[in-house]
């Protein structure tokens, strides 16, 4: 008895609890798990401005997945963008259109992607449509309002619109997919018949020509364009005289190379895939377009080329990134060309780097600073959380004999930083020895091993920490260095400089002699440049170099000063690079007594 | 039995009590109880330091603080600084162009509990001239006067950001700060401000006689003066603004610092320097919220390219220091990712710790009432006039000359309107590199004379914003709603469809 009495209070006590716990809630009767609606049911709940465009998705049945759970971005015409649609095509209503028609219209307004106006760029959209062809997006100033526009053309009435599985834009304008390709485009465009004869004269017009069909896999383009105007401006009136200056006796398909320099294939590239990529290989065999931005102007080759400055091409950003049925059209405001050039030496000395010449309180001054990845443009490293050093001056003991007297002081093993990938400057197409400017520590079995990659591949030398060239007391001659797989990449003109005409006969003696070196015994032997291999450049245009550290212990420092490619045919060991300006100093000038000051 | 049920019933109740959050309990738990507070000048001037102290920090929960707005509304819209990680969101959707509602940096609540207090001490001190019998009327002009300049200032941010916004001037005892009335419009919250500078500039006393820390952290005649200058070259009244940066000039009591390796330590790290007017005084106890912006979080930190653009590297130089004092180790570190140096650098080459950071948020500095005299000189001309241009020339080249400024930015001898009002513009970025100025100077340059200088706001963006976004930034900039931040949404949301959006951010 006692025992019900008490479970009844419990009970009692429990109810009693619960129901007075419950007065502070608002009672919910709705029972529904989700109060969001879909995109198909967002077309349906809004009847008055869009029944067509639902009409549309039933008709081409297409309505059954915006209906279902996903990730979609679905661009929605209106009634009234129908409407004027019909107009413009001159039928009644949507009865008269093929459910194949239909079915490729919303093909083209839907995204299997949740895309927000955050992600709009100026360009193309980051996926592409279920039709295959990305949409464009641009911000515009017209009569007073900013307006937004879908493919150049549709403007967004409604932006933003999140529903449960995805987003809608609505469009003022319907949009319709590129039918016209590349070839038929630039055919169509009044201005642009030389280029139309050119693509048809070296064939590849029909490459340009392939209409994307579900049978085969599509090839996509990306095709500069240049009207005859902008042709007629460089003196060129017809075909006849585009050949005459491009197709050479020596170059007997110039014009072939020419059309080919103007096509990006398998790159389906809009301006601001062009503006991120920076660099584009072309169908040309083995040449490369550079992109370049200066304020909102996108330029085409406008590069420093062996420290000379050549101005690039402008891309007419308000008409370009035209989309066509297999890729996307750039008009120019300039016409470009291939550019024959020759192998030459560069002497590149690794720290001049633009984000360092833009520290002025660190670059080539006195000290040591930490560098994290992301620093720079054109040099990262392995892994990403460590960090490197810029050093400059004569923080290291003994004669500082860098060139600038600055390196980048790397902690190189596989513990620390385990590989350092840096971007060349601008390579010829050739064939070339890598030489690495370092500074070693003698017969330390502490100091790294590297491999050195070169463009992915690896090169058939290993760079050694320990590798130096002591030879106490004798001079080493650069055929000795050179067989030993070194060579002396610097002159320090304090060594051999006179004023006094008397004593010029001496230095030449004494210079020769000594092969041009300051006093064996001391730390020239350390800094020296290791043979990292010979490489076939078959692009011209900036490469990557990487090394690879394979072993090294506590303080093995990977010293880099410079890297030099030189090409194969040239002197290896002659001209050296003064260290206190970075210029080159030439052994005929020495041996004819003239010494760069100091 | 019985009893043990009566206090298990007992016991009910009180947890059925307990369990709804102060049911019985109808005095607001976040709010000052007006009647009970507001008895003796002792409260009203606590409260007056509460408007002060409000400044400082202590931010509305989920909202940014009044100094950290006041540094971030006047850069992050402009173009030095950038991210250091991507992990700022709403700083990157401002970045690349996308401005809407929700984003954090509309939230302008901080700034209305700061006006509330001010509120509250001006409704609650005519009461108080009754009850504390030795309170004189002087007394309380000179804390009215205060509590007016505080608000104008708040209402001065308020509009330079988001230009209309609710004009409170009503004490509420609410301190969430959900703004349910509409917008006033713009002139009308002009006005305001004007009527308020107006009547603290009557009764603002000169010095408050007792420590320096006092006279640049209290507000003072200069503090009034130097928010009329500012407020009047915002508002187009050039001659007036120059009145008012002429009346602190002619007191003689304010001047340059030097522009030495002391420079960063005299003006900025240790503060209330001979060039302070007006300085949000932190304290050992009460840390500035920049070195965690700027070092311990890194949210920001200097664009490099646009510091190479106002500091030019000189290749001739061949000590860093003798530089213009101004760049790198003074308002940004190279050498430590463009850190923002100004505000983490104990000196020029040592950084602060965190324990440090209670250098002083320069609100307004000598040097501002010197650019600010010659931008409203340069405003004014109509034409060529070579001996007020050369009076507006004269200005700029103090401050350069100060700061050893390189001769790669010396714009020569201009005496022209245009020439002059952009090498202002351009000394001002150099001068007030993240001190929370930039956004509003290029701005009040490009909306003078109907935004004929609208081209300069596009041209800024050219260094600073992602390429692929560079057009659709600029096409934006054409409609000058989208030069102020949108009303944000929670309190649109709140209001009861009394807040009306910014066109521009109209969906």
């Amino acid at each position: 008895m006692k025992r019900i009495q008490y479970l009844l209070t419990v009970i009692f006590l429990v109810g009693t609890i619960s129901l007075v716990f419950q007065r502070c809630e608002e009672p919910d009767y709705v029972e529904r798990t989700n109060y969001e609606i879909l995109i198909g049911e967002f077309f349906e709940q809004h009847p008055d401005s869009f029944s067509i465009f639902l009409d549309v998705l039933k008709r081409s049945e297409t309505l059954a997945f915006l209906k279902a759970y996903g990730a979609y971005t679905c661009f929605a015409p209106t009634n009234e963008a129908f409407n004027n649609y019909f107009a413009s095509m001159g039928i009644g209503s949507i009865e008269e259109m093929s459910v194949a028609d239909l079915k490729s219209l919303v093909r083209f307004c839907v995204i299997k992607d949740t895309l927000s106006s955050e992600n709009f760029v100026d360009g193309r959209m980051n996926s592409p449509t279920l039709y295959g062809q990305y949409l464009t997006y641009g911000t515009y100033f017209e009569d007073g309002e900013i307006v937004k526009k879908i493919n150049k053309y549709a403007v967004i009435d409604q932006i933003d619109i999140r529903v449960t599985n995805g987003i809608i834009h609505t469009l003022k304008n319907v949009l319709e997919p590129e039918i016209k390709t590349i070839s038929q485009y630039v055919e169509s465009t009044e201005g642009y018949s030389i280029f139309t004869q050119a693509l048809k004269e070296t064939g590849l017009y029909d490459s340009l020509n392939i209409t994307p069909s579900p049978e085969r896999d599509t090839i996509w383009y990306t095709f500069f364009a240049v009207s005859d105007e902008i042709l007629k401006a460089d003196g060129i009136e017809s075909l006849d005289d585009l050949k005459a200056k491009y197709q050479t006796e020596d170059r007997p398909n110039g014009l072939y190379l020419y059309i080919a320099y103007h096509i990006l294939q398998d790159q389906y590239h809009f301006i601001s895939d062009l503006i991120s990529s920076k660099a584009v290989a072309t169908k040309a065999p083995s040449e490369v377009l550079t992109i370049r931005t200066k304020g909102t102007d996108v330029l085409i080759n406008d590069d420093y080329f062996a420290g000379i400055y050549e101005p690039g091409f402008e891309i007419r950003r308000s008409e370009s990134d035209q989309t066509a049925a297999n890729g996307v059209l750039h008009f120019m405001n300039g016409n470009f060309a291939i550019k024959v050039r020759y192998p030459f030496a560069v002497y590149w000395d690794v720290c001049d780097q633009i984000e360092l010449r833009k520290m002025p309180g660190v670059f080539r001054k006195n000290g040591q600073s930490n560098l994290a990845n992301g620093t720079f443009e054109n040099i990262s490293w392995e892994p990403e959380d460590a960090l490197i050093h810029y050093n400059a001056n004569n923080t290291v003991n003994g004669d500082n004999c860098f060139v600038f007297r600055d390196w980048f002081h790397i902690d190189f093993r596989p513990e620390i930083v385990k590989s350092i990938t840096l971007k060349t400057p601008t390579l010829v197409k050739g064939t070339y020895k890598i030489w690495v400017g370092t500074r070693s520590q003698a017969s330390s079995s502490r100091q790294y091993k590297a491999y050195t990659y070169f463009d992915g591949e690896q090169t058939s030398k290993i760079l050694d920490g320990a590798k130096c060239y002591r030879s106490y007391g004798r001079y080493a001659t650069d055929g000795e260095l050179n067989q030993n797989g070194m060579k002396i990449y610097q002159y320090d003109p304090s060594h051999y400089y006179t004023d006094d005409p008397a004593m010029i006969q001496t230095m030449i003696d004494n210079g020769r002699a000594h092969n041009w070196l300051e006093d064996p015994t001391g730390e020239w032997g350390r800094y020296l440049c290791q043979d990292a291999g010979t490489v076939v450049v078959n692009e011209t245009g900036t490469h990557t170099i990487q090394f690879v550290a394979t072993a090294g212990g506590n303080g093995s420092y990977f010293r880099m000063d410079m890297i030099q490619f030189i090409p194969v045919e040239e002197d290896q060991n002659w001209p050296r690079v003064n260290i206190m300006d970075g210029s080159l100093v030439y052994k005929e000038d020495l041996e004819a007594g003239i010494f760069p000051p100091y | 039995m019985r009893k043990i049920y009566r206090l298990i019933f007992a016991l009910i109740v009180f947890l059925a009590m307990s369990s709804c959050n102060d049911w019985l309990y109808l005095q607001p738990e976040d709010g000052v109880l007006v009647d009970e507070f507001w008895q003796s000048q002792a409260d009203l001037e606590a409260g007056l330091m509460g408007c002060y102290a409000s400044m400082l920090g202590n931010n509305v929960s989920g909202t940014m603080s009044v100094p950290e707005l006041m540094l971030l509304w006047g850069e992050v819209r402009a173009d030095m600084l950038t991210y250091y990680n991507k992990e700022v969101t709403d700083y990157m959707l401002i970045w690349q162009g996308d401005i809407k509602p929700t984003n954090s940096f509309c939230k302008w609540s901080s700034f209305y509990r700061t006006i509330n207090y001010c509120n509250t001490v001006l409704e609650r001190g005519e009461s108080i001239l009754e009850l504390d019998a030795s309170f004189t009327v002087d007394e309380w002009n000179q804390y009215r006067a205060e509590a007016l300049a505080i608000r104008a200032l708040m209402y001065f941010y308020l509009t330079r950001v988001f230009d209309q916004v609710p004009l409170v001037l009503e004490a509420t005892t609410n301190d969430l700060q959900v703004i349910t009335m509409p917008k006033a419009t713009r002139e009308e919250i002009w006005a305001q401000i004007e009527t308020d500078l107006a009547e603290a500039e009557k009764h603002i006393c000169y010095s408050y006689n007792s420590t320096i820390a006092e006279d640049k952290g209290l507000i003072t005649i200069y503090t009034v003066w130097a928010i009329q200058a500012d407020f009047y070259l915002w508002t187009d009244n050039y001659a007036k603004s120059e009145q008012a940066c002429n009346n602190i000039i002619n007191s003689g009591k304010y001047w340059l610092v030097n522009g030495d390796m002391e420079w960063l330590t005299n003006l900025y790290v240790n503060g209330n320097s001979p060039e302070g007017i007006f300085e949000l005084q932190f304290e050992v106890d009460i840390l500035n919220p920049y070195y965690r912006l700027f070092y311990t979080d890194a949210n920001y930190r200097a664009h490099p390219d646009v510091m190479e653009n106002f500091w030019p590297t000189d290749p001739y130089l061949v000590n860093a220091d003798s530089a213009d004092v101004r760049s790198d180790r003074g308002s940004y570190r190279s050498g430590m990712n463009y850190a923002v140096w100004k505000y983490i650098g104990r000196t020029r080459t040592d950084l602060k710790s965190s324990s440090e950071a209670y250098s002083n948020f320069i609100v307004y500095r000598y040097a501002d009432i010197l650019l600010m005299k010659a931008e409203a000189i340069a405003a004014q001309l109509d034409s060529d006039d070579p001996v007020r241009g050369a009076e507006a020339l004269e200005l700029i080249k103090m401050i350069r000359k100060r700061a050893n400024a390189s001769t790669l930015t010396d714009e020569g001898e201009p005496t022209s309107k245009e020439a002059l009002m952009t090498y202002v513009l351009n000394e001002r970025a150099r001068e007030f590199a993240f001190e929370g100025k930039r956004w509003f100077d290029i701005l009040r340059y490009a909306k003078r004379d109907n935004y004929k200088r609208l081209q300069a706001l596009k041209n800024m963006y050219q260094l600073c914003a992602p390429a692929t976004k560079l057009l659709s930034i600029q096409s934006k900039l054409n409609d000058p709603d989208s030069h102020y931040l949108p009303i944000p949404q929670t309190d649109i949301d709140a209001s009861n469809e009394q807040l009306v959006q910014n066109p521009f951010y109209e969906e």
